[in-house]
């Protein structure tokens, strides 16, 4: 890596700390109960609009695994999730009315307030239809992977999205406020993603899944990114850039093994196609507020292909997830 | 008996509180080290937590560095206080703050008193590979270390390179054989009173604190001189990952411990409170010994060494993306066939060898227009579609998650042909897990069949002429290619030879049996086909018969006729 190429990346990061630093100005917070936490306190950020139904079950998953504080960025929610966050005690809020395309598509405002609260604390940016799962989740909390990751002086932790869709029409999956929707939506592509290395960042990229084999076939290499660094030691000065598809500084994209063995890595079980999604891609077309001109929401609209067919699979575990070569436990044993 | 214990403790106190008054409460005497780097708030609450307890003494402070000294002088002091406050002990136990029992306490007495007068101390002489695994050896004994190894890795290695050029040696007292082992030992009284109150302590604690790695060394090697009878054996299970940190301890491992032969286990990770609890309480059911499966409790580890270290291959995902130039970054993590030329030989070859004989063939991946599974299926295991513009954009994610999706029992082949697209070739000829087999100039079947003009054809013999010649330089250049060559001479007079050696490749076990041919595609074109195109300075290794191919009523028949194999 070039002298040059360093200076380059590190302007971009400054620039774009400025930038969210900037943005942060947006928001307007609803509730800031950032005081109540403690130094080594795991946080999660996240940004919504219009997800009720599923905040209920979405901070119930993480207060499991062990996420002690949640901060929430809301933009312009009409459907009371916004109240019902507020009412939770280890909640703190912010809210804006402002454009979520603008400030890339969200992130700024999730840069802004973590080089605010996250320093020094493992972090969790994941949205609310991605359910993280990592090795041995099923028996050690979330503390445990971070310990281990601090012990061996890793500061990101990488994981792959998996796209879950239903068996039948998305119209009819219905999922009851505080239910699991990866019991509804429990079926996944097991063998088709393709990787690539990003030069620039030198993170990942991934495509595949469901949605490359059904609503990107005829353009494939359109198919929307599935590799994700959700958790991370935030430092001062990180960055996201584009979504959390990529961090600076650069280093912390390396989660991968380059030498013939696997890292530890995780999944994020991306539950998107619920009935609530469909009246979404409409709404989401007239904003046009998404990642490229909502290119995404345009071919599900224009796609009634089904999803499931009989290669399906059905998540279990993670163990099953292992087996199948979609997440490692790398040497945590 | 009475059992002693000395504890070291650095981190994580209130764990190492639990711990001591366990033990305390077990009438086992404890001797506590706190390293003087803990943090004070958590000391001062241990001791709060402690002071009452009459069986827990302490001993002075030192500041513990990795493998330093201080370690083997804290570990000193503390015997000597404990030897003092209570001569009564016939056993000493030397565990750090985070050790957990992995037994009960009074199962590792009775062992105790089975094996009297033992001492279990891992102890293996400089040069023994069990125990040193890369790294220093003998010259931690020789050279001068007064770097710290974890914080100045660097000039800690040049330090050594400059000792060594300077051949720069220190001398090893005579009395002392140099050996290495565990940190955590279980002495007698006997020997550990022999050690601390030897005449010649000053002489050993002055030569040991210029070792490297002191803690694995010091009571290691004296031991050996003192001792009756040393058992090579550590009575706490320790093993360490590649980075060379400890395995910890978590609370789903509660359930493998009865496979242990260990009594106690080093490291729990502090917030294991399921293990805590369950480890420490008074009234544990024993774990029969000869029930243990040391291998199989060590497995847990090893392996997972071996993933961080090979794991994932044929697999390129977040944890893993090798270089192209590194071992194992080939498409699959099993052999796999590719068949060159059989397609053309043969009419209808896959689906003959997979109805007929049952085996994993596939056609070819890489058609440029054309690509299907099996007869009409588009979608394989995994979901993996038959998407042409999919493949082409990934040639070698396509291979890769192909083979990933069959079933890994079976040995998987394709048809690959130098009509296909090409661009997943050069990384399949790097591949040592491909196996070849290959007809060459087989294409002439396809273009001799053919019923475009002369002209195309000319044009189209250059083409894959070209293609070939570039492919089977590749494969010869490779010092690790696998690969069976007929020429389609050769082929034509045995097809059962080029048959043979393609099964033999997906079934490796299997003996060669005599079996039937699919049907040959017809060579009635060929003849005619290769001299126009020799007379047009096209170059081929098969050189058409002498007289005029029979007519092409008896080439009907002997194609239709199955051809046997001989083994």
């Amino acid at each position: 890596m070039g002298v040059w190429s360093k200076y380059k990346s590190r302007l971009e990061r400054k620039r774009r700390r400025i930038r969210s630093l900037r943005k942060r100005r947006e928001l307007e917070c609803v509730v800031d109960r950032s005081a109540t936490t403690k130094p080594d306190d795991i946080f999660l950020f996240t940004t919504f609009r219009n997800e009720k139904p599923r905040l209920k079950f979405f901070l119930e998953y993480y207060r499991r695994i062990g996420v002690q504080h949640f901060y929430f960025v809301d933009n312009g929610s009409e459907d009371g999730g916004r109240e019902l966050l507020t009412a939770e005690p280890d909640v703190s809020l912010w809210t804006t009315n402002k454009s979520y395309k603008r400030a890339n598509f969200g992130m700024d405002w999730l840069n802004g307030l973590q080089s605010k609260y996250a320093n020094g604390h493992w972090i969790l940016v994941v949205d609310v239809d991605e359910f993280f799962v990592y090795p041995h989740c099923d028996a050690r909390p979330l503390r445990a992977l971070t310990d281990w990751l601090d012990s061996s002086s890793v500061k990101s932790f990488g994981t792959i999205l998996i796209d879950m869709y239903p068996r039948g029409k998305v119209e009819e999956t219905l999922c009851d406020e505080g239910k699991n929707p990866m019991r509804t939506t429990p079926f996944f592509d097991a063998g088709n993603y393709f990787v690539e290395r990003n030069e620039k960042y030198q993170n990942l990229w991934i495509q595949g899944g469901v949605r490359q084999r059904v609503f990107f076939k005829e353009k494939p290499e359109m198919a929307p990114a599935l590799n994700k660094i959700p958790l991370v030691k935030w430092a001062r000065g990180n960055v996201f850039v584009s979504s959390t598809h990529n961090i600076l500084p650069r280093g912390l994209n390396l989660v991968y093994d380059e030498w013939g063995g696997q890292k530890a890595c995780g999944c994020l079980m991306h539950t998107k196609f619920l009935n609530t999604f469909s009246n979404k891609a409409k709404e989401e077309l007239n904003r046009k507020e998404h990642y490229a001109a909502s290119r995404e929401y345009k071919e599900y609209a224009e796609t009634s292909e089904e999803m499931w067919t009989r290669f399906s699979t059905r998540y279990k575990d993670w163990k099953q997830l292992e087996r199948l070569g979609l997440m490692s436990r790398g040497s945590w044993a | 008996m009475k059992l002693g214990f000395i504890i070291l403790a650095h981190q994580d106190l209130h764990r190492t509180g639990q711990l001591v008054r366990f033990l305390a409460r077990n009438n086992c005497p404890v001797c506590l080290h706190i390293d003087q780097n803990a943090l004070p708030e958590e000391v001062k609450e241990l001791e709060s937590s402690l002071n009452h307890i009459e069986n827990v003494v302490f001993t002075k402070r030192e500041k513990c560095g990795w493998g330093q000294f201080s370690i083997v002088q804290a570990t000193l002091n503390a015997a000597e206080v404990l030897l003092k406050n209570h001569p009564d002990v016939t056993n000493v136990f030397l565990a750090s703050g985070s050790c957990l029992p992995a037994r009960p306490i009074k199962q590792l007495m009775a062992f105790l008193e089975r094996h009297k007068g033992t001492d279990f101390i891992e102890s293996f002489p400089v040069g023994d590979e069990k125990w040193v695994k890369g790294g220093l050896d003998q010259e931690r004994f020789t050279l001068y270390f007064p770097l710290s190894w974890r914080k100045h890795r660097f000039a800690f290695d040049r330090l050594v390179d400059v000792q060594r050029l300077l051949k720069i040696k220190r001398t090893v007292p005579k009395h002392i054989a140099p050996h290495m082992g565990s940190q955590w030992w279980c002495l007698t009284k006997e020997t550990l009173l022999k050690i601390v109150a030897d005449p010649r302590r000053q002489q050993n604690d002055r030569f040991f604190s210029k070792t490297w790695i002191s803690d694995e060394s010091y009571f290691q090697s004296l031991a050996r001189e003192h001792s009756n009878h040393i058992k090579s054996q550590s009575l706490t299970f320790a093993t360490f990952d590649s980075q060379g940190k400890p395995f910890l301890f978590y609370d789903d491992h509660l359930t493998e411990f009865p496979k242990t032969e260990a009594f106690f286990i080093r490291k729990a990770w502090p917030g294991a409170h399921k293990l805590y609890r369950d480890l420490l309480t008074v009234n544990r059911k024993n774990f029969p010994l000869s029930k243990s499966n040391e291998k199989g409790f060590n497995k847990i580890f090893t392996d997972a060494n071996e993933i961080r270290k090979t794991g994932g291959e044929g697999r390129f995902l977040q944890g893993r993306f090798p270089h192209n130039s590194v071992k194992r970054s080939g498409v699959s993590n099993v052999d796999f066939g590719v068949f060159i030329g059989l397609g053309f030989l043969f009419q209808g070859f896959p689906e003959w060898a997979h109805t007929k004989k049952g085996l994993n063939v596939f056609g070819n991946l890489f058609n440029r227009r054309h690509l299907r599974f099996r007869k009409k299926a588009v979608l394989v295991a995994g979901n993996l579609s038959a998407n042409i513009k999919l493949r082409n954009t990934h040639p070698k994610g396509f291979l890769s998650n192909f083979l990933w999706n069959q079933k890994s029992d079976k040995r998987t082949a394709f048809l690959f042909d130098m009509t296909d697209a090409q661009k997943i070739m050069p990384s399949i000829v790097k591949d040592g897990r491909a196996h070849f087999v290959i007809v060459k100039e087989a294409w002439l079947l396809s273009i001799a069949n053919n019923p475009s003009k002369f002209k195309g054809k000319l044009m189209r013999a250059q083409v894959l002429q070209a293609r070939e010649n570039k492919f089977l330089n590749a494969l010869e250049n490779d010092k690790y290619a696998n690969y069976t060559i007929f020429s389609l001479k050769e082929a034509l007079n045995a097809p059962g030879l080029v048959l043979q050696a393609s099964i033999q490749i997906l079934e490796p076990e299997a003996r060669a049996k005599p079996t039937a041919l699919p049907r040959l595609s017809d060579t009635a074109k060929l003849d005619t086909l290769v001299r126009k195109l020799e007379k047009n300075n096209v170059s081929l290794a098969y050189k058409p018969s002498k007289k005029k191919r029979k007519t092409p009523k008896g080439t009907e028949r002997a194609v239709g006729k199955p051809y046997v194999v001989k083994s």
